[in-house]
């Protein structure tokens, strides 16, 4: 079966054919003007986000970035190899929280052995930000949130806002929903459990309040609501004062892009608010307006929106600067339909207690016989002795409310204070895993490292240069293919014309594979293809040079063709196993770049043999299976 | 069938003393350059250091930036112009914790050219530490890539003497593991002694197993890098490690020249060597693989070239490098490798050993 001639088109075509399916991605991809990408971003980041991950990837020297080495600099003070091993964990979760910051779509951040740590920024070359990533020692803050239902509040404000001042983003909007984006959830039909609930706009989930598990009563008596609270959560959009399902969405373009988290006892006691990875792009932005940014933080202060009735009993009255903060990556709620979820607080912008009063931290497994508590991963603290007073008067004022660990503007963890904490000594109960646990520790731990991290190694491209390096690449393979090209007609004429054919095809199919591996091309990469072209055609000069000997000694058409492949086959192996070889120890000692070059070397010559010997093969055996062929130029 | 040459019949053999003066000539050459520089030129890769390329709108002159550099509080530095008179390259050494040169030699440079607005392309820093690793492993990955040829060509034609081969191949990897330990790897004395160690016992083995043909093999691998690097010396290129990776690719291209020969003297030796001395053999060997050879090194060559004039000047070293490599390795297949191979015959021949066992192609 292996060997019949149908076999043969038919891998041939689905080779094509696969490569042109992986390359698709890639071509549309370099296609797309950067409006259009912006607007996907913002509508479709996750369509955008795969088609990026199916595209080849570009190197730091080609798109431009930042690659940095950083070590610890033991100059000052000399630490035991443990004591280096855990100081690097901590700061790589220190960089990790800061790298978020820049924005950078899938950065590089990860650990080499044990006392170095790799970062890669695509589209980032500002040197000066890049040291301050490194050097800044971590923040640590503990921050008081504000409870969800005054969150809601401050979203609808903003909604008004949006509508009175026209801040409204234009984004795609999809055929048939009326000029609602859909951004419902598509479980928005389901009803199953553990969902969360949207909280505005087309809603049929209200309907299964049931299954939300939301007891009626609670929000209006322990925040004080004003409000009228409807008996069940079909309420809210009662809360919000306003009827019809059907235009909510319109009404509140930035409150439809936030949804409920639905655990707990009750849903509105817990202060954060959930929204879906895809409307990500379009929060920050509205955000990051100056004049809703200014909205938020003045809510209290300009007493836009009352917020005594959210205040504790001890809390006082005096109104603080607010602001919205966002989840670890790490903390996203994975809703039923594996949507992610990134959460988002509203808490008071002073921080009740900063990193320094914090002596130790670290992940234990509960004991006891509280079932809450017992063999459930927990994190304690230990206070400093100011910590201990500042911690008692917190913990005192602000009980049953949540406290955020921010880390670097980021919130880690926001657990709730259950009790008075005279001793200086807390735990952090609800941790979902050891694991986490022990992060959560890092991270408390984080605000002091025993030395300072310092930048190895860096190496900057800017996009101009990188966008250059892709340009002479395209030329260059260009005028190489063709001279090539040009030179296998002349002087092999038909076999020629067979031989370039394969020639593209390898090309293609190199392509294809980086694109499928997602590997990164690099400018020595393209460098390495360009190479490709010209040992690839080795394979043919080999072949046809073989059959020319044949010829001559005499033997038909077909039995020299077969005697070539045959012959040639052992030689051609040779002449690229010696080069794979090079390609391999480049690839063990090469840095990035170089291992680029290794990387399409080596592909680009596994695939030229199979386009070299058995493709051609295929098309001379189908041309010369024609009774009307007798010879073919060669 | 067009063909290039019909039964060619070219002199190549006779002339070889000739040729490999001229090889030894240029090796000298660049020795004597290497000497006269101090050293080979070693990018910041292998120094540590700083490199900053910078465009400017309009020209400026490497004087200029050197005050700048001056003012800034540099004391060692290189300032060349890179491609074209808009673009600087500037090379720093810097000393301990002078992490921001940037900023100040920006400031300066805003002194005293305000009016030419520039962008920084490439910034690298390697620091001191990295720049020692990077040397030891470019060292390295160059013995790891002969050791791996020696064993590919014993095992590929020496095949006769299987004690031979199992020895080279043990050998081999007790070099790999002995070179991968931190020891050797973070000190450029330990890894000379390594390769000494190495390159005699190889002699040692080449001798004891008569293993002529890889003895050819290796010395036209050695004689390639030495050509390429004793070139770049003489034009006065810098040694990064996009050099390296290209000395490594020429190393497994050189090597396939070589194995094409060495395998068609192995087919032709027992019909003929009753009737010709070696060297006629090896003679009519090169004018039968001649058409092969001119077409394989011309299409990769061509490639190189066009490389060299289309790639653009980050690349530029990179191909320069392999174009003189490959220029070498095909030179030193016929003008090196074979004359190796006769000396070796001549001086410790032991008869007819030079037969086949494997199918050529």
């Amino acid at each position: 079966m292996f060997s019949s001639m149908k076999f043969k088109i038919i891998l041939t075509v689905a080779v094509i054919v696969g490569s042109l399916y992986y390359l698709w991605p890639t071509f549309y991809l370099s296609r797309m003007s950067p409006e259009k990408r912006r607007t996907m971003h913002l509508s479709d980041p996750q369509g955008l986000r795969e088609l990026e991950e199916r595209s080849i990837k570009l190197g730091l020297d080609l798109q431009g970035g930042m690659h940095l080495v950083l070590e610890l600099d033991k100059s000052q003070m000399s630490m035991s190899a443990d004591e280096e091993k855990d100081a690097i964990d901590r700061a790589l979760e220190i960089i990790r929280t800061r790298v978020d910051q820049f924005g950078v779509s899938e950065p590089l951040i990860q650990k080499a052995g044990d006392e170095r740590i790799i970062v890669e920024l695509a589209g980032v070359i500002d040197t000066a930000r890049a040291r301050a990533l490194v050097e800044q020692s971590a923040y640590l803050e503990f921050k008081l949130c504000k409870p969800q239902q005054q969150f809601l509040d401050i979203l609808s404000r903003v909604d008004e806002l949006i509508g009175e001042q026209n801040l409204y983003v234009v984004t795609e909007k999809k055929e048939g929903s009326g000029g609602t984006p859909s951004l419902a959830p598509a479980d928005s039909e389901k009803k199953e459990s553990f969902d969360p609930l949207k909280l505005f706009g087309e809603n049929e989930a209200a309907d299964s309040a049931a299954a939300v598990k939301a007891p009626a009563d609670s929000a209006a008596k322990d925040s004080g609501a004003v409000k009228a609270a409807g008996q069940d959560t079909s309420g809210l959009e009662e809360l919000l004062g306003t009827a019809g399902a059907a235009d909510q969405s319109e009404k509140r373009p930035f409150g439809k892009l936030f949804f409920q988290a639905p655990w707990g006892q009750d849903t509105r006691r817990e202060s954060e608010l959930l929204v879906p990875v895809n409307n990500v792009p379009l929060v920050r932005e509205y955000l990051n307006m100056p004049q809703i940014k200014q909205a938020v933080e003045l809510a209290e202060v300009d007493n836009t929106v009352d917020y005594l009735p959210y205040r504790s009993q001890d809390e006082g009255d005096e109104p603080d600067t607010l602001e919205v903060l966002w989840g670890d990556d790490d903390t996203d709620y994975i809703g039923q339909d594996g949507t992610a979820y990134k959460r988002v607080f509203l808490m008071k912008k002073r921080p009740e207690m900063t990193g320094g009063y914090l002596a130790n931290a670290s992940a234990t497994l509960g004991s006891g016989y509280d079932p809450k508590v017992a063999n459930k991963p927990l994190v304690l603290m230990e206070m400093t002795g100011e910590g201990t007073d500042s911690f008692a008067t917190i913990s005192e004022r602000f009980i049953n409310r949540d406290l955020a660990i921010v880390l670097d503007k980021i919130v880690k963890f926001a657990p709730r204070i259950i009790t008075r904490i005279p001793s200086g000594r807390a735990q952090i109960e609800g941790v979902p895993s050891m694991e986490k646990a022990r992060d959560l520790a890092i991270v408390l731990r984080a605000g002091a490292l025993p030395a300072p991290l310092q930048i190895a190694e860096s190496r900057t491209i800017g996009p101009s240069l990188g966008a250059d390096s892709i340009q002479s690449g395209k030329l260059s393979a260009l005028i190489g293919l063709s001279l090539v090209v040009l030179f296998m007609l002349i002087y092999y004429k038909f076999g020629g014309l067979v031989a370039n054919f394969a020639l593209v095809l390898d090309m293609i199919i190199t392509l294809a594979v980086l694109a499928g591996f997602n590997a990164t091309l690099t400018l020595p990469g393209i460098a390495g293809l360009i190479l490709t072209i010209g040992m690839a055609v080795d394979a043919n000069v080999l072949i046809f040079e073989r059959i020319r000997e044949e010829l001559r000694s005499g033997k038909t058409l077909r039995a020299a063709i077969d005697a070539g492949y045959d012959r040639a086959f052992s030689a051609i192996l040779d002449g690229n196993l010696t080069t794979f070889l090079a390609a391999i120890v480049l690839f063990q000692f090469g840095t990035g770049p170089i291992k680029g070059f290794a990387v399409t070397l080596s592909i680009g010559l596994a695939t030229s043999m199979f386009t070299a010997i058995y493709v051609t093969r295929v098309i001379f055996e189908l041309w010369t299976q024609r009774k009307s062929v007798k010879s073919i130029s060669l | 069938m067009l063909e290039l040459i019909k039964n060619p019949n070219f002199e190549f053999i006779g002339i070889r003393k000739y040729m490999i003066s001229a090889s030894l000539i240029l090796i000298g050459l660049g020795i004597l350059s290497m000497i006269l520089r101090g050293g080979l030129k070693y990018g910041i890769d292998f120094t540590g250091g700083a490199a900053v390329q910078l465009k400017f709108e309009q020209e400026v002159s490497p004087e200029q930036l050197r005050e700048a550099l001056r003012a800034a509080g540099m004391t060692s530095y290189e300032v060349t112009h890179f491609g074209d008179r808009n673009h600087v390259l500037i090379r720093l050494q810097l000393s301990e914790g002078e992490q921001d040169y940037l900023g100040a030699i920006q400031k300066q440079i805003q002194q005293i050219l305000p009016g030419n607005p520039y962008t920084i392309e490439q910034n690298d820093l390697v620091g001191p530490k990295i720049g020692t690793e990077l040397r030891e492993k470019a060292m390295l990955a160059l013995l790891f890539s002969l050791i791996g040829m020696i064993i590919y060509i014993s095992i590929r034609f020496e095949a006769e003497s299987f004690l031979g081969v199992l020895v080279t191949v043990i050998f081999g990897m007790l070099v790999l593991t002995v070179s991968s330990l931190d020891v050797v790897l973070r000190s450029d004395f330990w890894t000379i002694v390594v390769i000494s160690i190495a390159s005699v016992v190889v002699a040692f083995i080449c001798l004891k197993f008569n293993f002529k043909y890889a003895v050819g093999g290796i010395v036209a691998l050695v004689h390639d890098v030495l050509v390429t690097v004793c070139v770049l010396s003489i034009l006065g290129k810098e040694i990064d490690l996009t050099i390296v990776a290209a000395l490594l690719t020429i190393v497994g291209f050189s090597i396939n020249d070589t194995i094409v020969i060495f395998d068609r003297i192995r087919e032709e030796y027992p019909k003929e060597h009753k009737r010709m001395p070696l060297d006629r053999i090896i003679n009519k060997c090169v004018n039968i693989t001649l058409s092969r050879t001119i077409i394989t090194s011309l299409t990769v060559l061509v490639v190189v070239i066009v490389l060299l004039i289309f790639g653009g000047e980050v690349i530029r070293p990179f191909t320069l490098a392999m174009l003189i490599g490959l220029i070498s390795g095909t030179y030193s297949t016929i003008y090196i490798a074979t004359p190796v191979l006769i000396f070796w015959q001549e001086r410790f021949g032991r008869g007819d050993e030079l037969t086949t066992k494997k199918v050529p192609a």
